[in-house]
């Protein structure tokens, strides 16, 4: 046994003794036997609630970690493909803006932008709301 | 001496201290995850802030175009006013210019408001552009309350801002989830050597891994929000610019087909009008007018297109 080891052994003996109080209530048995075991049943308890307590707080922390990562990758891609949606007709309208404009055609040009102002006024998120609310709900949809 | 204190500590406390151990290595995983999270929502805050500002600066250009129709229509008389228009069915022309000069009045209340101001988002100038006053109907995405904001001028203001300006956003909320538990390692293995005591202190770093969590949940829907609104900006910008480029156009076209020689044609039609008592346009300059009040009505609706409501939900 090396000086090292020994002056290793001494503190773990100083730390013992520094927290001696705490581990003598629970190992070392008084006078009254019956105190000593109520204060062992007690412990028991405590580590029976806590361990439960752990338990839940366990399974909620697994169920929101697959949420996270489910929910925020389908929202995220839901909403790519609305916008890539509206995108597509907003270029439409373009088009016949510009149809409208080199063919100097009064009714295109107001058809086309009469068509874009219903698109950008109708809310991107109104469905993605929807479909939320519904996914929220735990409701089986009928398809 | 660390590995032969670890396993005294082990041994005390029935192979409690490792699983302590564990748990705190985990919460410190999350803990830097949500620091990632905080730092991805901070910077698409400022890419979207810098849209916000680009939308405000078109809207106002927009404005300012559409008041040009006011060189036409301030010599249409009440007759010409009532002018069914054979697109826009049940509106007369009367309707439709109220419609316009309504959106003309409050953007320059706004504007005469900002005056002196840059165009940021959190002034007056920034509400016309952005905020919806009249009840629009809301999708329940709120950007606000996600920030730590609740409402419409603080939502506003987290954009404007820096991550001071938060008032009480992520990063603040962050930091008080972790505050208390940096000493909780050292203080806590340490003392506690014996197993119902080292399990009240997994106890802890499992609820304080669970806020975490819930946080890093917000932190994900508000990058989700910011980054619809981004999306929901860039859209709104590129289609007003086409709107207000195509009104231009067709105001240029039309303005040039009742005033063909400008100034002289003005007079004439004057003249026209006090001698002969004729109307001031003929049938088919109201044609032409006709042709130009519906473009503005439509560029109208699209200046009018708020992103979000009073409340800093999503629109």
């Amino acid at each position: 046994m090396s000086e090292n080891d020994i002056q290793i052994g001494k503190d773990i003996v100083k730390l013992i003794t520094k927290n001696g109080p705490k581990i003598s209530k629970l190992e070392v048995p008084s006078a009254n036997v019956f105190d000593f075991f109520n204060k062992l049943s007690n412990a028991y308890t405590e580590k029976q609630i806590t361990e439960r307590e752990i338990k839940k707080i366990e399974s909620q922390e697994r169920l929101l970690c697959l949420e996270i990562t489910k929910k925020y990758d389908f929202y995220f891609h839901l909403c790519k493909h609305i916008f890539a949606e509206r995108k597509v007709a907003i270029a439409k309208s373009f088009e016949i803006i510009d149809h409208g404009i080199s063919e100097k055609n009064n009714d295109l040009i107001t058809a086309g932008l009469k068509s874009l102002s219903q698109i950008v006024s109708s809310s991107p998120f109104a469905n993605l709301d929807n479909l939320r609310k519904l996914l929220e709900s735990d409701k089986i949809v009928d398809i | 001496m660390g590995e032969l204190l670890d396993g005294f500590k082990n041994v005390v406390t029935l192979g409690k201290h490792n699983q302590l151990k564990a748990k705190l290595s985990d919460y410190r995983k999350l803990r830097k995850d949500l620091r990632s999270q905080i730092q991805v929502v901070e910077e698409k805050r400022l890419v979207v802030n810098h849209k916000l500002e680009a939308l405000v600066e078109e809207k106002k250009k927009s404005l300012l175009a559409l008041k040009k129709i006011k060189n036409i229509s301030k010599n249409l008389r009440g007759k010409d006013r009532e002018f069914t228009n054979p697109i826009y069915k049940n509106q007369t022309v009367a309707v439709q210019l109220s419609a316009i000069n309504k959106t003309i009045a409050i953007g320059e209340g706004a504007i005469n408001a900002s005056k002196g101001l840059a165009c940021g988002v959190s002034t007056a100038l920034g509400s016309w552009a952005l905020v919806s006053t009249y009840g629009t109907a809301s999708t329940g995405i709120a950007i606000g309350t996600l920030s730590g904001a609740t409402a419409t001028n603080a939502t506003l203001a987290w954009f404007g801002g820096g991550a001071l300006s938060a008032g009480g956003g992520g990063m603040a909320v962050g930091t008080t989830v972790l505050g208390g538990l940096v000493v909780v390692p050292a203080i806590i293995a340490l003392a506690a050597l014996n197993y119902v005591s080292v399990q009240k202190k997994i106890r802890e770093v499992s609820r304080a891994k669970l806020k975490t969590l819930r946080e890093i949940d917000n932190q994900k829907r508000a990058e989700l929000a910011v980054e619809a609104l981004g999306d929901r900006i860039d859209e709104l910008l590129v289609t007003t610019k086409k709107a207000r480029e195509t009104f231009l156009h067709e105001y240029k076209r039309v303005y040039k087909a009742v005033y063909p020689y400008n100034f002289i044609s003005k007079i004439f039609k004057y003249i026209r009008s006090k001698l002969f008592e004729a109307s001031y346009f003929t049938d088919k300059d109201l044609g032409h007018i006709q042709h130009i009040l519906n473009v503005a009505s439509e560029f109208r609706i699209l200046i009018d297109q708020k992103v979000i409501d009073e409340t800093g939900r999503l629109l």
